[in-house]
């Protein structure tokens, strides 16, 4: 963590709070409770609602799935940590690691139904391109039945995990060792993320 | 809860908050932030702003290629006479509008434009 005011400028009653949660997750605090809890008012309690609301409000994608293009956003952005916590949490959730592995080693050929394909296709460009976006970009996932509902429930994914891949990087997450990623994916599937500010 | 219509409300919430309340930068310096980033990932709201000299290479980076931040970065930003928690809100702000940008053309090419 670059910043000190992450790892210890909390107030007195969130250190308790995050010890808490330390013990929760087995010893270390995982590094967005830390960040999105400093000064939530400013930012890390509503962004922690957005987080909630992409990752697990969806009504079209499944919890796995919202995880699978959360991780490869965060592997288009080279965000190690982002993509390997929820590279974890998306194969809990889809049941299916070899198909995360698949989709984050070459998601073209990974073997994707049309719709998820097409998902991916959209937040390729979303992630990487944004300035070039345009109706045409639209043309695969209209052909593939995807409704305006299921697209923005996939963009607010794109969104909270472009803000999130940025701050992971430039205040320089420590990268969870395996036990350490598999208890967090764990968490993050049981708690989902409305919990990582927290108050105090 | 279901995302929609609700999500467009707390993303704007979080923004809200985030650019107007009482901080280290003044809300005008992160507004301005927010904006540059924004424009830098191909907001067609917002446009490239007059940011500080020192802030222009460190907000570039966080928007354009974060994972290319370094310590001396925020080393410089500090020798520049930032405090923490002041680089730790330009942070917020740069990546806000990197992420916003990216919500913005996308809905908007979903909506036909």
């Amino acid at each position: 963590m670059r910043l000190s005011i992450l790892a210890g400028g909390h107030s007195p009653g969130q250190k308790a709070l995050l010890a808490l949660a330390a013990l929760a997750a087995g010893g270390r605090l995982p590094e967005p409770i830390r960040v999105l809890s400093y000064r939530r008012e400013l930012f890390g309690a509503d962004f922690a609602a957005c987080v909630e609301e992409a990752l697990r409000g969806s009504q079209h994608w499944s919890q796995g799935e919202a995880e699978l293009f959360a991780a490869f956003v965060s592997q288009l952005n080279d965000c190690k940590y982002c993509a390997q916590t929820h590279a974890a949490v998306a194969a809990r959730g889809l049941g299916d690691e070899p198909l995360v592995a698949a989709v984050l080693a070459d998601w073209r050929a990974a073997p994707l139904d049309e719709k998820l394909r097409a998902m991916l296709g959209l937040l390729e460009q979303v992630t990487l391109h944004p300035g070039a976006l345009g109706p045409a970009d639209m043309a695969p996932l209209r052909a593939a039945g995807l409704g305006d509902q299921a697209i923005e429930e996939a963009l607010y994914v794109a969104f909270v995990i472009n803000v999130m891949d940025r701050l992971a990087d430039a205040f320089d997450f420590d990268l969870p060792a395996a036990a350490e990623l598999r208890r967090y994916a764990r968490l993050a599937q049981w708690l989902g993320y409305g919990t990582i500010s927290l108050p105090g | 809860m279901p995302l929609t219509p609700s999500a467009p409300l707390q993303v704007q919430r979080a923004a809200q908050a985030l650019l107007t309340r009482p901080g280290t930068c003044t809300p005008a310096l992160r507004q301005a932030v927010e904006a540059h980033a924004a424009a830098l990932s191909g907001s067609r709201e917002r446009a490239a702003q007059d940011l500080p000299a020192e802030l222009i290479a460190y907000v570039e980076k966080v928007a354009l290629h974060a994972y290319q931040v370094t310590d001396q970065d925020v080393q410089s930003l500090k020798q520049a006479g930032y405090s923490e928690d002041a680089i730790f809100e330009i942070t917020l702000c740069a990546s806000l509008g990197a992420g916003l940008a990216r919500l913005e053309r996308g809905l908007l090419a979903l909506a036909g434009g």
